[in-house]
């Protein structure tokens, strides 16, 4: 199964960066805004896909190097439990800390190496006693809402982020207190792909 | 002839009034403001009287929402990181959910951020306080959505502003950023400005 780098997610994690000052302004603070500016566009730079930035050339020699680093050490691979090359992976995941009966939220990146789009159907964990997917967004200037995700679809070939200020998996009246260096256990059950088991460490 | 040492003087005039309105400006005063609140430990402060002679980095955040309000409160920490002169400043969070954020559930929230001793401090009060800080300092809040625990109990969610403010050490409100999507440094620059 091949996979190219997404083009687009569901991501809603950036956003514009808010004038600092939302009152009229002399025309000599361009200068302070032209440095925002500057500020947002590295912001973005660091959030593109790797595709964006490279030639296909160069993504190429990548991924081969990668495929031949990972069949080299395929039992690293396994003990890390990710990058299957196929199905459905589950990376970069972590957990906020948070005290015992408390909110935390979890974060991670969702693949789709299938020609099928998927869907997240649930999530669940010893760890709380309500688990869901929620979504912050920002409803009108300067106000965030956030709203349920009763399913989240993973198009085919693409990654989802689940990440700060956008989609995260909301872990309600915890059952104990999460402390940094601590781990928790996931459920993930998608449409097609079945039941994903992940261990995510908390950490701030 | 004698213009000839005007010109220095009107140059100079012309420099320094570029200078000043080039300088951060005022987008409100909140010195005559007096707002009785309790800190995570349970003592009382008065903003601004008690913050004073030393800019505040202050967000606005209620605990029950692991996503954004943690996002501000980090990033509230990440300023103190950053700044080269971290502490001449205060660094507070606010909540605006007095009834569930009591001093005790601050306390636990700001230790799990590292953040339960000096220089933060987070602030709760009684409701009709917080209500009118919240309407001075324009933070908005309404109900999204709720849910029944096991209990029975009603446990609710906020859509709120995403507010972080830096005010001066004269209480004069300087800079309103976006407070989850404003890059750390930015803030950071404008602080040493203050």
């Amino acid at each position: 199964m091949t996979f190219d780098f997404p083009q687009q997610t569901t991501t809603t994690n950036k956003r514009p960066v808010e004038p600092a000052l939302s009152a009229d302004r002399p025309a000599c603070a361009e200068a302070s805004e032209d440095r925002r500016n500057e500020a947002e566009r590295s912001e973005a730079e660091a959030h593109r896909y790797p595709s964006e930035k490279y030639s296909p050339l160069f993504i190429s020699l990548l991924l081969i190097t990668g495929f031949l680093f990972t069949a080299c050490n395929s039992d690293t691979s396994e003990s890390q439990g990710r990058f299957e090359g196929e199905g459905i992976t589950i990376e970069d995941a972590w957990a906020r800390p948070a005290g015992e009966g408390r909110i935390s939220a979890a974060y991670f990146l969702i693949t789709n190496f299938e020609d099928e789009p998927d869907t997240l159907i649930s999530v669940q964990s010893d760890a709380a006693r309500m688990v869901e997917i929620h979504e912050s967004y920002q409803q009108e200037e300067d106000m965030m809402g956030m709203r349920e995700v009763p399913e989240l679809e993973i198009p085919a070939n693409s990654t989802v982020r689940l990440e700060q200020g956008g989609l995260h998996v909301m872990l309600i009246q915890l059952e104990q207190a999460l402390t940094e260096g601590g781990e928790i256990e996931l459920v993930l059950e998608f449409a097609n792909g079945g039941e994903k088991t992940v261990n995510i460490p908390v950490q701030k | 002839m004698k213009y000839r040492f005007l010109s220095p003087f009107l140059l100079i005039l012309a420099a320094s009034v570029i200078i000043q309105s080039c300088g951060p400006e005022t987008l409100d005063d909140y010195s005559n403001e007096h707002f009785e609140l309790v800190d995570q430990n349970g003592e009382t402060v008065v903003f601004p009287d008690d913050f004073e002679g030393a800019p505040v980095v202050m967000g606005f955040i209620y605990t029950n929402c692991p996503d954004i309000c943690s996002f501000i409160t980090a990033n509230v920490k990440k300023v103190y990181e950053e700044a080269d002169y971290p502490d001449n400043t205060h660094y507070v969070l606010v909540t605006f959910d007095p009834e569930r954020d009591t001093p005790g559930v601050l306390k636990e929230y700001a230790d799990a951020f590292g953040m339960d001793g000096e220089p933060f401090r987070f602030l709760t009060g009684d409701p009709e306080t917080v209500d009118a800080l919240m309407n001075r300092v324009s933070v908005r809040t309404q109900e999204s959505f709720s849910r029944e625990t096991e209990e029975g109990e009603r446990l609710y969610f906020l859509n709120h502003s995403d507010k972080i403010l830096l005010i001066d050490s004269e209480s004069r409100l300087i800079f309103d950023y976006g407070g989850s999507m404003t890059p750390v440094n930015i803030i950071v620059e404008d602080l040493e400005k203050l």
